[in-house]
Parts: C-alpha cells; sequence; structure tokens
C-alpha cells in the first residue's frame, strides 16, 4: 500500500521488575481503521496502550506515529501529537466539574502555541459532553458522577485534545445493551469524522459491531490477527478465552 | 587505634540497630510512619536522667521503669493513630511529625536545652594494651543485641511472631485468616514502645540529651528500615552496622560532626533509587 | 464564579486590604503590634510559598531548608562583600530556587509520604554545613551583625527601614502582595489549572497533555525563590543566623498549620491564615508560654489530623 500507516508499532517490549509482560507486538493502524485488541486478563492490552501513550517505558521496540518515532516520548508530548485515551478504570479528576475536566483537555491537549486564541471552551466542552450524552451534567463533580457517567466523561475529555489517534479501553464494559449500542455508534461516528480507534474489548462487547480488524492477544504477544471472523473462530483465541473459567460475563458472544 | 575504632562502630551499630527495631515494628505491623521516634528516645533518655538525678535510682532499675512508659505510650500514641483517616502513611507522618514538634519543646520546657548526660557506671575496662571499652559500651553493646536477638526469636519461633509477620507481609489476608490485627497493633506498639523506653536510658548514657537530638535517631530508624524492609531482622543488623561504619567512615576523614550527613544522604539516595520502595502502598493488580 | 460572589470576594478583600494599609496611620497603635505584623507578613509569604508546592499535590516538610539557605546566603554576602540588600535578597532567593531545582529533579519520582520523608531529610544537608564549615559559615554560633534594612527613598521621603518600624510594616506587606499575586495565578492561570489537573489526577493530566513535571517543577522553584527571599529579609531583620534557628523544624511546621487552617485553594486562604494565627500565636500564646511555646504548632498539626473531617486535605477547593 502506499499509504503509510498512522500507528505503526515494531517489536514493542515492556518489562516489570524483570517479568516480560509484553514481549515484541508487532502492530499497524491504517489511518480511518477500527481495530480491536482482545484477549484474556492479563494479556497485556492496557500494557500496551501505556507503553503506547508514555506512561510506561518501553524496553525494546518502536512506536511511530503519523511517521513519526514517539518511543519513550513522555506522556503529554504523545498526547500533543494527537494520541488521546481513556483509562479501564476511569479517572476522572474527582474535584472538579464535567465540564472543567473536559477544558483541562481543550486547554492542555495541544502545545500552547498551536491553541486558537479566541474560542469558547464552554461552548466547546458542552457540545463534547452533549455528544457523549452527559447534557445536564456539566456542573457535577467528576467524583459524584456514576462509573458509565465516568466512563463516558473521560471520552469527552479525550475528544477534547483533538486527537487523530483514540485509544478506548473497555468502554463498553459491564453497560446495558442500549449503552453498547450507543457507545458503537459514537465510535462509528467518531471514525467517520476521520479519527482512527484502537480499542479494547475484553468481553467482545464493541468488537463485532464496529471492528474493521482484530488483534488478539495472551500473555504478552499476539496469537492471532485479522477480520473479527477470522479471528474469534481462531483456535488459540478460542482456547485462550477457554483456558479462563468464565471468559464472558458481559453480553459478549463466543461463536 | 583500628581495633577501638571497629569496637566503637560495633558498639553504634548494634545501639543503631535497636533503634530502628522499633521503628520497624510499628511501622511494619501497623503502616504508621512514626516521624516521633528518636523524640520517644530521647524523652526515654531524659526520664532515665531524671530518675538517677532525683532518686539516684541506678541505671539498672531505669531500664524497665522507661521501658514500661513507653510501651504505656506506644498505646496512647495508637489510640490517637487509629482515629487518622487516609492517605494513612502520609498522614500518620505528618500527624508524628506535629507529635515531634510537641514533644521537643516539651522536652525545651521541661529539661531547658543544655546539655546532659547520664553519669557512666564504673570504670572503663582495659582489654589490650591500647583497647579500650567503657561500661557504658558494654551496657549498649550487651542490652542492644539482646533485644534484638530477643525480638529475633519472638518472630521466627513464636506462634505470636508468626502472626506478627503475617501482618506485615499480608495484612488483609492475615485478617482473613483470622489473626486479630487489632491486637497485633497493639502488641506492635507495646513492643516497639519498649524497645524505645530501652535505646532512650542507653542513648543518654553514651551521648549527650539535648530537646532537638530526636531527629537524627528518626532518620537512622528510616534510613535503616528503608533498607532492610520490614521484618527483617538479620537485615536490620547488617544496616545498623554498615550505617555505622560508614558514619564512623565519615567522622574519620572529614571530622565528626559530617557524619550526620551521612544518614540523610543515604536516606535520600535511598528514597531516590527506590521511589516506590517501603512507602508505596499495595498496588492493586496492576493493570494488565 | 458567579457575578455576585466575585463582586463580594473583591469587597471583602479591599476592605482588608484597606485595614491592613491604613490602621498604623490613625497613630493608635503600638510599636510591638506592628512588629509582630511585620513578621506575620514575612511568615505569611512563607506560607503562600509553601502552598504553592502543596498546590500541586505534594506535601514539604522541609521548607526550612530554603529559609535557612536564603538566610545564609544573605547574612554571608553580607559579611564578606558587604553587597547592598537588594543584591543579598536577590542572591537570597537564587541560591534557594537552585537548591529547590535541584530537589525537583531528584525526586521527581517521589510522591505522598516518601516525598514528605525526603525534604524533611533535605534540611539536614545544609543545615549539617552550615553547622560545620566553622572558617566560612562560623559554625554552629552562625553570623552576628548582618547589617538591619537600609534607609530607602519613598516619594521624597527618607524611610529608614531599621528603625522606623512602620516602613518595614509597609516594606513586608509590598514582599507578601506579590507572593500573594504569584499565589492567584497559581490558582486562576492557565498553570493554576494545570497544578489542579496534577494534583487531582497525575496520570490522567498527563495523557491530557499537561506536562507534569514542568507544571511541579516551576512550583517548587518558584516556593523555594520566594522562602529563600524571606530567610534572607529575616537573616536582615534579626541580623543574626544560625542554624539551628533558621533550619528549626519549626519553621517547616508553620506553613503547613497557616495553610491548611487558612484555606488551601484560594488566593488568599494561607496568606490569612498566617496573618491571623502568627499574630494571636506572637502577642497571646508568647508572653504567656514564652519557652517551648512552638509546640503549640505540633499540637495543631496533631489536631488537623485527628479530627478534621478530610484531615490533610481539609478545606478542599470551592466549587468555581
Amino acid at each position: 500500500m502506499a499509504r503509510a500507516p498512522i500507528l505503526d508499532i515494531q517489536g514493542l517490549a515492556v518489562k516489570f521488575n524483570g517479568r516480560r509482560v509484553l514481549k515484541g507486538i508487532h502492530l499497524s493502524v491504517e489511518q480511518g481503521e477500527i481495530v480491536s485488541l482482545i484477549g484474556p486478563n492479563g494479556a497485556g492490552k492496557t500494557t500496551l496502550f501505556n507503553a503506547i501513550t508514555g506512561l510506561v517505558r518501553p524496553s525494546a521496540g518502536s512506536v511511530r506515529f503519523c511517521g513519526e518515532d514517539i518511543t519513550g516520548w513522555p506522556a503529554h508530548r504523545i498526547c500533543w501529537a494527537g494520541i488521546a485515551r481513556t483509562f479501564q478504570i476511569a479517572r476522572p479528576f474527582p474535584e472538579m466539574t464535567a465540564e472543567e475536566n473536559v477544558r483541562i483537555g481543550i486547554w492542555f491537549g495541544k502545545r500552547k502555541k498551536e491553541l486558537p486564541r479566541s474560542r469558547n471552551t464552554r461552548e466547546e466542552a458542552r457540545r463534547l459532553l452533549h455528544l457523549v450524552g452527559l447534557e445536564g451534567k456539566e456542573e457535577t463533580p467528576g467524583r459524584e458522577l456514576t462509573l458509565s457517567e465516568q466512563r463516558r466523561l473521560e471520552v469527552a475529555r479525550a475528544l477534547a485534545t483533538a486527537p487523530r489517534l483514540l485509544l478506548l479501553d473497555e468502554i463498553a464494559a459491564g453497560l446495558s445493551p442500549q449503552a453498547v449500542s450507543h457507545a458503537a455508534r459514537l465510535v462509528r461516528a467518531l471514525r467517520d469524522q476521520g479519527t482512527t480507534i484502537l480499542l479494547i474489548d475484553h468481553f467482545l462487547n464493541l468488537t463485532a459491531r464496529v471492528s474493521d480488524r482484530l488483534l488478539a492477544l495472551d500473555q504478552g504477544e499476539t496469537i492471532a490477527e485479522g477480520s473479527p471472523a477470522q479471528v474469534l473462530h481462531h483456535p488459540e483465541v478460542l482456547s485462550a478465552y477457554l483456558g479462563e473459567r468464565h471468559p464472558h460475563t458481559g453480553s459478549g458472544e463466543i461463536p | 587505634m583500628w581495633f577501638q575504632l571497629l569496637l566503637n562502630t560495633l558498639s553504634l551499630g548494634s545501639f543503631y540497630a535497636l533503634v530502628a527495631l522499633g521503628f520497624s515494628l510499628i511501622f511494619g505491623v501497623t503502616h504508621t510512619f512514626n516521624l516521633a521516634h528518636g523524640e520517644l528516645i530521647v524523652l526515654s533518655g531524659y526520664m532515665a536522667y531524671g530518675l538517677s538525678k532525683a532518686w539516684q535510682a541506678p541505671f539498672a532499675l531505669t531500664l524497665p521503669l522507661c521501658m514500661a512508659a513507653m510501651a504505656c505510650l506506644g498505646q496512647v500514641l495508637l489510640a490517637l493513630v487509629r482515629r487518622i483517616r487516609e492517605p494513612f502513611e502520609l498522614s500518620s507522618l505528618v500527624f508524628t511529625f506535629g507529635l515531634a514538634l510537641v514533644i521537643q519543646n516539651a522536652m525545651l520546657f521541661l529539661f531547658t536545652a543544655d546539655y546532659r548526660r547520664i553519669p557512666a557506671s564504673g570504670k572503663p575496662l582495659r582489654l589490650t594494651a591500647d583497647l579500650i571499652v567503657t561500661r557504658n559500651q558494654l551496657w549498649l553493646i550487651g542490652l542492644s543485641l539482646a533485644a534484638t536477638a530477643l525480638v529475633y526469636l519472638m518472630l521466627r519461633k513464636t506462634f505470636l511472631g508468626m502472626a506478627l509477620r503475617a501482618v506485615i507481609q499480608e495484612r488483609e489476608a492475615a485478617r482473613l485468616a483470622g489473626i486479630r490485627v487489632e491486637r497485633m497493633n497493639r502488641i506492635a506498639f507495646a513492643v516497639g514502645g519498649a524497645l524505645i523506653g530501652l535505646a532512650g536510658p542507653l542513648f543518654g548514657q553514651n551521648a549527650y540529651l539535648h530537646p532537638a537530638g530526636g531527629m537524627e535517631a528518626t532518620l537512622i530508624a528510616v534510613v535503616i528500615t528503608l533498607f532492610a524492609g520490614t521484618g527483617r531482622i538479620r537485615g536490620l543488623l547488617a544496616g545498623a552496622w554498615l550505617l555505622a561504619l560508614l558514619e564512623s567512615a565519615a567522622a574519620l576523614w572529614l571530622g565528626s560532626n559530617w557524619r550526620e550527613l551521612v544518614s540523610a544522604g543515604i536516606l535520600i539516595a535511598l528514597l531516590m533509587w527506590k521511589p516506590e520502595g517501603l512507602l508505596a502502598r499495595k498496588k492493586p493488580a496492576p493493570e494488565l | 464564579m458567579k457575578k455576585e460572589g466575585l463582586r463580594r470576594h473583591l469587597l471583602w478583600t479591599l476592605v482588608v486590604l484597606l485595614a491592613l494599609g491604613l490602621w498604623p496611620l490613625g497613630g493608635w497603635h503600638t510599636l510591638l503590634v506592628c512588629r509582630v505584623l511585620g513578621f506575620a507578613f514575612l511568615f505569611a509569604m512563607v506560607t503562600v510559598a509553601w502552598n504553592l508546592v502543596a498546590l500541586s499535590g505534594l506535601i514539604s516538610l522541609g521548607h526550612a531548608a530554603y529559609f535557612g539557605l536564603g538566610a545564609y546566603a544573605a547574612a554571608l554576602l553580607d559579611h564578606y562583600s558587604g553587597a547592598q540588600v537588594p543584591v543579598t535578597l536577590a542572591v537570597a532567593g537564587l541560591s534557594a530556587a537552585a537548591y529547590g531545582a535541584v530537589l525537583a529533579v531528584a525526586f521527581q519520582r517521589l510522591r505522598a509520604a516518601s516525598y514528605a520523608l525526603a525534604t524533611l531529610a533535605s534540611v539536614e544537608i545544609p543545615k549539617v554545613i552550615a553547622d560545620n564549615w566553622e572558617s566560612f559559615t562560623f559554625g554552629s554560633l552562625g553570623l552576628v551583625g548582618t547589617r538591619p534594612l537600609p534607609t530607602i527613598s519613598v516619594a521624597g521621603f527618607a524611610v529608614d527601614l531599621s528603625h522606623n518600624i512602620m516602613g518595614q510594616y509597609y516594606f513586608l506587606m509590598t514582599f507578601l502582595a506579590v507572593a500573594c499575586a504569584i499565589h492567584a495565578l497559581a490558582i486562576h492561570s492557565r498553570w493554576g489549572w494545570a497544578l489542579r489537573a496534577v494534583r487531582e489526577d497525575e496520570r490522567a493530566a498527563a495523557v491530557l497533555g499537561v506536562d507534569v513535571f514542568a507544571t511541579r517543577f516551576t512550583a517548587t522553584v518558584l516556593s523555594a525563590a520566594l522562602t529563600g527571599v524571606c530567610g534572607g529579609l529575616y537573616a536582615h531583620l534579626m541580623g543574626m543566623t544560625e542554624p539551628d534557628l533558621v533550619f528549626n523544624l519549626h519553621i517547616s511546621a508553620m506553613p503547613l498549620v497557616f495553610a491548611i487552617l487558612g484555606g488551601r485553594f484560594r488566593w488568599y486562604g494561607p496568606a490569612a491564615g498566617a496573618l491571623v494565627l502568627y499574630s494571636v500565636d506572637q502577642l497571646v500564646l508568647h508572653p504567656w508560654l514564652p519557652a517551648g511555646h512552638a509546640a503549640v504548632y505540633g499540637l495543631v498539626i496533631m489536631v488537623i489530623l485527628l479530627f478534621f473531617p478530610k484531615g490533610i486535605g481539609s478545606w478542599p477547593a470551592p466549587r468555581s
């Protein structure tokens, strides 16, 4: 293909106290794709996110974003470059209102000189909150939101940094079927606006509905990659999931 | 001369082990970061000084009195510390920082800023031509090592010791296994307090008591505990001797007062080297 | 902030400023009160400086290090070179800022209890050096005879800052005003939002583009510089600098008490806390309990942690 991938990960490895949690992951994501990471607990999905966003330092390998080598950059510079994320366990700023939470993303998501001079951050924050279905919660402090609201707030906050690549960590876990549909619509809408999306979906809630491609991890290694149908029927993926006692407590289905 | 230095280092190191022992036990079991540790030792020293001055109490008698008094004070401290909220380590640290200030100023008020020393207990002994050991040092080495050994045996060989070690290693699991953690807290503060009570008079006999002298002892206890980890008595002893050796070396080459830099310097170095070392909360399951 | 609230807020600020500014002119003040309030301004400045670090989510137990360094820098410079007071104060601020910068880099991975402990130990290093470098710092006896504040001319009037207590009062008040302006910036500017984000959730702040290290570094260095200037002022005001006096635990404890009781999240909180509590302490408590009255600070810290509903985080951020 002529076009360079927006995200290109080569041989990425991470160690914790000498234990290898990621053992050389390769992944490349095209502009406008939706790619899902699946795999059992402890597979290294969130660690991969942490390594991409600069929260943990890789011990080997490289991450290239839009052709630029961002390996080992501090987290804020990676954000400025255009990668935003949510956390599996939501981390809203507890004492700030929902609107202020989002405004932090607007104010700091880009270098100061790249920020447009005069814009109505309040308006923008409210628009983003509306987008994720948090209208009416603008003045509620982060710690008083419900878990699912906190998760949606994180999506709004991540979008506030105007990312080109959005990493979503388990945004649909434990949601009601209607809420999952809403999340799926949101993800597709974001992609249609040109945002590339990488999502972690342990419970396979969203995967089948939205993703173009799947990457299955187990114990820090890639065990399968390809279209959703291919990966979900891959014998190693099945055994990795069935190896766990109860793989899918959510509404996920394994074909 | 080298033997003399080594002997002095040995006695200093053994005393440091005793100083760190109480701190480490209390911190390990209850997670209370007691910054007033050194102040309590100095307070106990002043108590022994007062007893020997006012009633000519023999040194051997002041020891059990001070130990009992400090064990009781330990229970009071525990009762206060139990009210402290999260984040517990930081809050207990700041709380005992306040306590240290209170004790320091109370001692300043009661005993003034003059340097005091508990009188020596008898003539020094000449072992060889140029190797002298004072009776104070004999007390110091003997009692420090005996106390350390006793705590070691208690932790290793008794049922109570096993329970204490279980609490040190995994508090919640110990609670689930039916260990009464509250009781272990009281025991840790009692034993830790008694060790403080023992260290005080020994300190007052071998060095000068001064109301502001406690912070140095606290830093020493913290350094050794950070170095050895909690509940590891042998590591504690090794760390204590090592620290004493480094201090002696610094005193020999730089001058006696510069040794005070050693513990502060090592503390900062240890914290920088293991920023998440002892003080870090047990992490929730890593996000994988 | 709502319009109404803002107006009331400004009104109150104005009233307090006018009261503080005008009452000495009434002529019915005593020199003692003026002198004590002058020192209250000084320690309010230390409190404000301490709070800059606290706003980034770290509790420092070692501000005596910056204070003492500033005092020694000013006193030594005065002793050896006889430099003018503005120069000695600038050097006091710079040397403390340099130490602050070193610590900010060295302690960048430390948080909560580890950080508090490290800062506590960081006081020992300059203290032991000041205590032992006899040939340079005069050891534990310290430096005496540091020149008092000079005479300056304000709008044609010569004001002798060393003897004119009222002049001193306004002089120190000016310094506090500058510190308060920086503090207000640390709450209400873009940098202030960065500090708040870092304080509330560091990792979340980092992935949203907040440069966590730079934010903390700026806060620490500014805080150290302000504290160092206070130390320098103190050396000139007292005329003597001793290790036990300027590297005292009590200097690290004071800002903690003042800031938490005054309110850590309003621009005027730390300063107000310091002005009220220091004055009460000096005017009421000190005559009554001259020796060891610093115990009161320790006691207040203990009470805050035991009985205040939020302990060390007492009086959290107002909803804006």
